[in-house]
């Protein structure tokens, strides 16, 4: 990075919070701290939304999956529109009717209030284990890449989110990430433009989608069933569905966020916005994603994107056998853009030519042999390196190839995402910790004073335990993987209960609180012995839920005290 | 829900159609549009 990024990258991610902290300062009580005040319009809600869901992975990794597997991941997000329905027509108007600060307070209201412990508890043990992973993901990739120290981007990041949130509560989570977020689209936005532009002297964007498709990576839409296909319509739209329907109504960290709204209108706006614009979003950063595959057709990409560890893997008993691997790689690349470059001139003529694509394909093919050799290499010559190496392709594509200054905005994009969706977590296990634990639990008394204090004390707690586990993450193989399977094991579950409580009216608490730990033994089973998409655990968690604990009661719920809505 | 409390906050009404259900409806048929041009790019790249 040159001293012109760095500007551009520390003037961006300081305005930002600092214009959060200048608009929050001031005395604060509860309903400002933890809901905003009630003062935010949906422009603000919607952005925040958005912000809160978009990770700094969003930006790392989906490019990179885009370059491997094409764009049908964004088939994952059709559920979504329809979640984003159902929570304003049927969760907002009961959120704000009973003016809860936390989602888990309706289910001590609906229920009782082991209920409610039970929601707030696998809330904070999936939220608390992310927030760690929120941070470190972006730190390991942005470290390695740019020569970075690990504690210190870690700790970096982490520091300025714990601040921020800390001092200016749920009102300066928004308005950062209001900003947050049109950095993020404008650097996606103006990185298209330039790799279309990079493009164009080779080949224009109709035939460099066509190539895309011939190569497989425009799989945007796929019709056909199959429950072990993690991403095709169905399961976006089913699966999809219930995630988003879990995550955006019933996980505090979204919750929080259209809380503070003006009026049920600005809420209900807010969630629409992003029902509306999600898709598009991801379908454009997925796109970026195939159009850097097609710049590297033509032009060399490394054999292995994580080029620190392949420099490190060179330096082993593996070295020999890497430079002649990189030998054969490097023909099979020329093989390969001869073969793109026949095609596009079949495509040019406006005669589509089968054989030269069938051309393309095989050597594509023996290319992406080449590479899926490389990496074996690297895994063996270096067993604790990070060796997923999509998640580089990106970030190795900005540093490389776009210009001056455009390199330091879209590092700000990163390290923006990580930070807009840290500080909701945190701002949310803060709120809930308060809400649901100390203050129902152990002070109830506690008054509003009390009680902001308290929520700071425990935002900074979550921060120390976020950063903590951020440091150690890298300790534990697949730490990723695994809390990211953990998030979406418990989520059905969680939306289960608060299904119950809005559709079942003659359920009582204590069929609910058992049927809920059934239906989380299912899934565990599930996880541990069939090849279930992991989709498909919401939908299985969720329907579980619901059907035990109509089940269980006539049998143990005559004795609960008759539900209120 | 439609009844009114006195800060506001449960306002009900969907500003440009005036029904939330016919936002809804537009929402779907977003939805559904995306889901269509989608499809056929991935038909014509294919």
């Amino acid at each position: 990075m040159r001293p012109l990024d760095w500007a551009i990258l520390v003037t961006t991610i300081f305005a930002i919070v600092a214009y959060g902290a200048w608009k929050t300062r001031g005395a604060q009580d509860m309903k400002s701290y933890l809901r905003g005040g009630n003062e935010l319009k949906w422009p603000t809600i919607g952005l925040s939304v958005m912000a809160t869901q978009a990770s700094a992975i969003t930006f790392l990794s989906t490019p990179g999956q885009a370059y491997e597997d094409g764009m049908r991941f964004v088939q994952f997000y059709f559920g979504l529109p329809l979640a984003m329905i159902v929570i304003c027509a049927v969760f907002i108007p009961i959120y704000y009717r009973l003016k809860v600060y936390t989602a888990y307070e309706y289910l001590e209201r609906r229920f009782d209030v082991k209920v409610r412990y039970l929601g707030a508890l696998l809330f904070l043990i999936q939220r608390g284990l992310a927030a760690g992973i929120t941070i470190y993901a972006p730190a390991i990739i942005l470290s390695t890449i740019l020569g970075w120290s690990l504690s210190a981007t870690i700790l970096g990041i982490g520091i300025v989110v714990i601040i921020y949130t800390v001092s200016g509560g749920t009102k300066a989570v928004s308005q950062t990430q209001k900003h947050q977020m049109v950095v993020m689209m404008t650097g996606m936005v103006v990185a298209a433009v330039v790799i279309i532009v990079n493009l164009s002297d080779t080949v224009s964007l109709p035939h460099a989608v066509k190539v895309a498709g011939a190569l497989g990576r425009m799989n945007v839409i796929d019709f056909s069933f199959d429950l072990d296909n993690r991403y095709n319509f169905w399961s976006g739209v089913t699966g999809g569905f219930f995630l988003a329907l879990s995550y955006f109504g019933t996980d505090q960290s979204q919750v929080q966020r259209y809380l503070t709204g003006r009026s049920i209108t600005e809420s209900r706006l807010g969630l629409l916005f992003n029902a509306m614009f999600k898709i598009p979003m991801q379908t454009l950063i997925l796109f970026i994603g195939v159009l850097v595959f097609v710049f590297y057709i033509f032009i060399k990409p490394p054999i292995f994107f994580n080029q620190p560890a392949l420099e490190q893997a060179r330096q082993t008993a593996h070295g020999p056998q890497m430079s002649a691997l990189e030998a054969e790689y490097d023909a099979a690349f020329e093989a390969q853009k001869k073969a793109a470059e026949r095609y596009v001139e079949t495509l040019e003529s406006g005669t589509e030519d089968p054989a030269a694509k069938a051309e393309l394909v095989a050597a594509a093919g023996v290319l992406s042999g080449h590479r899926a050799e490389a990496k074996r290499l690297v895994v063996e010559a270096l067993p604790d390196a990070e060796t997923k190496d999509a998640d580089y392709v990106f970030v190795s594509f900005v540093l490389q190839y776009l210009p001056t200054g455009l390199v330091g905005l879209l590092i700000a994009v990163i390290l923006s995402a990580a930070m807009s969706s840290t500080a909701s977590e945190l701002n949310a296990l803060g709120s809930t910790t308060t809400v649901d634990m100390y203050r129902r639990g152990l002070k109830p008394n506690l008054s509003d004073r009390g009680s902001v204090i308290a929520s700071k004390v425990f935002t900074a707690m979550w921060g120390l335990v976020a950063l903590g586990f951020a440091s150690f993450a890298s300790l534990l193989d697949n730490l990723i993987e695994a809390v990211n399977i953990l998030g979406s094991i418990f989520y059905g579950t969680v939306l289960g209960l608060f299904l119950v409580a809005f559709f079942l009216k003659r359920v009582t608490g204590t069929p609910v609180f058992v049927a809920a730990l059934v239906a989380q033994a299912v899934v565990v089973t599930l996880f541990f012995t069939s090849s279930l998409g992991f989709l498909w655990y919401n939908v299985v968690g969720c329907g579980a839920v619901m059907a035990v604990s109509l089940v269980l009661q006539p049998i143990i719920g005559r004795a609960d005290p008759r539900p209120s809505t | 829900m439609t009844e009114e409390e006195p800060d506001g906050l449960l306002e009900d009404r969907s500003p440009i159609f005036g029904s939330w259900k016919v936002v809804y409806i537009v929402v779907v048929a977003n939805l559904l549009t995306m889901v269509g041009v989608l499809y056929l790019v991935t038909r014509w790249a294919s």
